[in-house]
């Protein structure tokens, strides 16, 4: 049988190209898996902030809180939050030092008292780690305060809002 | 010959379906790479103008003691900080002393949670159309900026970042909004500027006899807040908190 020189045989003959197509696929999966990571951890931190928008705009409201009552039925009203938690609180404005988000939603730091009852609200009692990641909202309002000695005063506080899942 | 170059032309198809795939998969990589970063540049943008919204109103709502030595727990009167403005600009040429001291408190205590990376702007303001055909207000009078407190940088000083109150003169070179804009805001970038709240100033006009008759001026009060840095100076490099622009004096709470 004469045999030609350079020819290993029908298949053979393409077993080389096998290599960039192998190589071609690695890459090709490699790629849509990493992609597909990252939009799925992007959608589920929009998620997220989206809740804590949801959450900010319904305790906000018009920037204007009548009492302690009105914000604990503002907090009765956060529903739907799915499987992320929060935690609201109203710390009182000027603050004596800077704010420990740690702190505040682990030990109440800097949380208004009314009446012996802590304002702030949350649907997990469990806490955070300084590791954990979170997302923060605060805004000022004006809050009816009736405990001062002239009877009234309508004075700046904080709202403020964080979230974790 | 003919069975040699169908091997050659299976690899060189090989090597193109790679050079395609590597193509995408970097055209990919750039697409998830940009995934929402405009989306999280434009809430941060909104929240900014949001904090600025809610402490604007925060601001308008809040009471301040009758007494300038008196605290908000240990007042024995109170009243709204709005109404002591507009008592206060009604009956005298200028806002007075303990006035603008309320004013420093009130918006420096609203906006301490950002003051560490952030300076900022407020003033009322009443536009220069509202005093014409108003020849009884004297003309030294008639100075639109009502009342502006300024919290800005100066590195070189100490500390770094101070209150001012700021009286830009009748005749000097910022007497509106837009020379704010032209003089100070396109310098600074990025700003948070929720939408100016109006509010109702009064003049009292006198008639003779001691009677008088109240006129309402529209004014606007507005807030600005940007991330601090040095505070911009004028086109040749003036001091903008000078007496020819801001007129601005240092302020303390």
């Amino acid at each position: 049988m004469k045999k030609e020189r350079g020819f290993i045989g029908p298949i053979g003959d393409d077993l080389p190209s096998l290599i960039p197509i192998l190589f071609a696929l690695v890459i090709f999966f490699a790629s849509f898996t990493s992609t597909f990571q990252r939009l799925d951890k992007g959608t589920r931190e929009f998620s997220n902030a989206i809740s804590l928008l949801e959450i900010s705009d319904r305790l906000r409201g018009d920037r204007y809180m009548n009492n302690a009552e009105e914000f604990k039925e503002l907090c009765n009203g956060i529903t739907n939050v799915g499987s992320i938690y929060y935690k609201v609180g109203i710390v009182k404005l000027p603050m004596n030092e800077s704010l420990d988000i740690v702190k505040f939603v682990n030990e109440n730091q800097g949380v208004l008292v009314v009446d012996g009852e802590i304002m702030q609200c949350t649907n997990m009692d469990q806490k955070i780690r300084t590791d954990t990641k979170v997302l923060v909202r605060k805004f000022p309002f004006a809050f009816q305060d009736s405990t001062v000695h002239s009877g009234f005063a309508i004075r700046p506080m904080l709202l403020v809002v964080v979230l974790w899942d | 010959m003919g069975l040699n170059s169908k091997g050659q032309a299976a690899i060189t198809d090989a090597m193109f379906l790679l050079m395609i795939v590597t193509g995408l998969a970097s055209f990919m990589f750039l697409v998830s790479g940009s995934f929402g970063v405009n989306v999280e540049k434009s809430m941060k943008s909104l929240y900014g103008t949001d904090y600025a919204a809610s402490a604007l109103q925060t601001i308008l709502y809040s009471s301040v003691p009758r007494h300038p030595n008196e605290t908000l727990d240990n007042a024995s009167e109170v009243d709204y900080l709005l109404a002591m403005v507009k008592e206060d600009y009604a009956n005298n040429p200028r806002l007075s002393d303990s006035t603008k001291k309320q004013l420093l408190k009130t918006i420096s205590t609203t906006m301490q949670p950002l003051s560490p990376a952030y300076d900022y702007l407020f003033y009322i303001y009443i536009p220069p159309q509202e005093f014409e055909n108003k020849s009884w207000i004297p003309a030294n009078e008639k100075n639109s900026f009502v009342f502006m407190l300024i919290y800005a940088a100066d590195y070189s000083a100490t500390p770094p970042r101070k209150f001012y109150y700021c009286n830009p003169p009748v005749a000097g070179k910022i007497v509106s909004d837009n020379d704010l804009d032209r003089y100070l805001f396109l310098k600074l970038g990025e700003l948070n500027k929720p939408p100016r709240v109006l509010v109702n100033l009064k003049k009292l006009r006198p008639l003779g006899s001691n009677r008088y008759d109240p006129v309402n001026l529209r004014s606007y009060v507005s807030l600005v807040f940007w991330p601090s840095k040095e505070f911009p100076q004028g086109p040749a490099g003036e001091n903008l908190l000078s007496s020819n622009y801001l007129n601005c004096t240092e302020a303390t709470p």
